[in-house]
């Protein structure tokens, strides 16, 4: 009985795999997308954060790919505006399905936005990662740690490698 | 009793087979993604969709080594012959032809592994001087060390020591001082609260708590208000979600699969909970609880499966938040002899061990002197 049920969630994952890619086969267990979107013009941490960078303000979120492997967010801590963060440390948490987990910062700097529509609305980090879901907007005190980031492709690469090695 | 059955095949793969390459300039670096990918898909060509899917929950490519050109691959005992053959018909490797030869199967990766450890060892004696200093140390590197799992067995463990302890350990964990490690315990009549501090799912006021017997407690775990107490086990599993390949979703519904594989030992046919109702039910009754916290990849806190706790404690909160649902436990759900607490909370742990994987299960000797040093750290 087992095995019908890895048949039929693999067969679904098929068919949606090949539309996409004909060579790139997906694991039993998930039935998610075959590609986590990335966008262009943003930076990437190996935490899967983003950030973009717009002069003196940068906009922190977290991925599509972090939001698919989170499952469905309920609850955002985030900190409050004036308070500092500091790059890979915690600044905020994210609770999806039973499980808190701590959002990084990929920039240190100081906060000075925070996106309250969050507290009402959870969901918007799963259905628009990138744009309603920013957490917090901060003015970077080292511009500098943003050349440590990634880019799209290489953040591309790092996601379907760490996907692939188990 | 050995659950899952597998089978270990250890390969030797020939790139360009017209030529005998060690090392040197070979045409096509072998990873764990570009073999899987090669393998499932001569699967699927050769098996179909069906052939793929009957092999696809236990494949896996278990190590690769780039330099000599061997690799372990898993497959349940039933479908090895058919990942058997598919490997055989492998043509090509990206743009490189390849061919696969078998040199071992067995049943455990450790039989494996030295088989592996064996061959690598003849082949680096034979051409020992075509490999770079370089290439050695990546075989070093890559000579995987068996996936063990560190099992604390606690006995009952008042809550807040259990916190510092766990607080401790993730640090250790994220140090990568200490491995994947299991706390196994039970804790004296506690509710406690995750993140979202829902105390209003607290029926009785917090100043009663006292006279019936239970402590209260805030904590930063996900999830809602729930009942910890004896006849109840608990496992507090500290993990490196980045070693083990998963997020938080997959997770927690590993976790999930660890309790119902566990009921079943008992025949009781549990589920996992519906969208927003993470947990295990059988039926509409809520028999296993999870909350869990992930700082830096590390999880801890954990899940609580009920034995035969003591029910009225339940009626004195909303758990889990979900007010129109029974609590139920072990007991309540078969008539079955159930063995002693020990030996659940045994079962308990080889169950999750075998869903998340592990090759090796270690118990901590005496891990309650630890807990000792905890107290003077007050």
């Amino acid at each position: 009985m087992a095995l019908r049920m890895w048949a039929s969630s693999t067969a679904n994952a098929l068919k949606l795999s090949s539309s996409a890619s004909k060579s790139h086969l997906l694991p039993a267990f998930s039935i998610s997308r075959c590609f986590s979107s990335v966008l262009e013009g943003l930076k990437y941490a190996t935490s899967h954060e983003w950030v973009k960078h717009d002069g003196s303000v940068a906009t922190v979120g977290i991925t599509d790919h972090a939001q698919d492997h989170l499952g469905e967010v309920v609850f955002v801590e985030l900190p409050e505006e004036k308070s500092s963060v500091s790059k890979e440390k915690n600044f905020g948490a994210v609770e999806s399905v039973k499980a808190t987990s701590e959002i990084l910062s990929p920039i240190s700097g100081e906060v000075i936005e925070v996106n309250t529509k969050l507290t009402d609305s959870p969901g918007l980090i799963n259905s628009s990662p990138y744009e309603d879901g920013w957490m917090i907007k901060v003015k970077p005190s080292n511009p500098a740690e943003l050349e440590t980031l990634m880019g799209p492709k290489e953040y591309t690469k790092f996601c379907e490698e760490e996907d692939a090695a188990h | 009793m050995v659950g899952f059955k597998n089978r270990f095949m250890l390969m030797e793969v020939y790139l360009d087979p017209e030529k005998d390459l060690l090392g040197e300039g070979t045409p096509v670096i072998l990873t764990k993604l570009n073999l899987s990918e090669a393998i499932k898909d001569s699967i699927l060509v050769n098996f179909g969709e069906c052939g793929l899917a009957s092999c696809l929950g236990s494949f896996h490519v278990a190590y690769v080594n780039p330099v000599t050109k061997l690799c372990i691959v898993r497959s349940s005992r039933d479908e090895h012959r058919r990942v058997w053959s598919a490997m055989t018909l492998v043509r090509s490797v990206g743009n490189c032809p390849v061919v696969f030869n078998l040199l071992d199967i067995s049943g455990c990766i450790r039989a494996c592994r030295d088989a592996a450890l064996k061959c690598e060892t003849e082949k680096f004696n034979q051409s020992g001087k075509g490999l770079s200093e370089e290439e050695i140390r990546e075989m070093n590197r890559k000579m995987r060390t068996p996936r063990t799992l560190e099992v604390w067995k606690l006995g009952t463990v008042n809550y807040l020591k259990s916190l510092k302890l766990q607080d401790k350990l993730v640090s250790e964990r994220k140090a990568n001082r200490i491995p994947d490690t299991l706390l196994s315990l039970q804790h004296p009549p506690t509710y406690t609260l995750g993140k979202r501090r829902t105390d209003h799912n607290l029926l009785i006021p917090e100043a009663e708590l006292k006279s019936i017997g239970a402590e209260l407690h805030y904590t930063q775990r996900g999830g809602d208000i729930t009942f910890h107490g004896p006849h109840q086990p608990i496992l507090y599993p500290i993990l490196s979600l980045r070693s083990i390949g998963f997020g938080a979703r997959s997770y927690v519904e590993a976790l999930e699969r660890s309790m119902i594989e566990f009921s079943s030992l008992y025949g009781v046919k549990a589920r996992a909970g519906n969208k927003c109702e993470t947990g295990v039910w059988v039926g509409d009754r809520k028999i296993g609880a999870i909350g869990v916290r992930i700082s830096s990849g590390i999880t801890c806190h954990g899940l609580a499966f009920n034995i035969d706790p003591d029910m009225k404690y339940f009626e004195h909160i909303v758990p889990c938040g979900i007010a129109d649902k029974e609590v139920t436990s072990l007991r309540r759900e078969t008539d079955a002899q159930l063995p002693s607490e020990e030996v659940i909370h045994e079962q308990l742990v080889t169950c999750l061990a075998k869903v998340f994987s592990y090759d090796d299960v270690v118990v901590k000797e005496d891990p309650s002197a630890i807990l000792n040093t905890l107290e003077d750290d007050d």
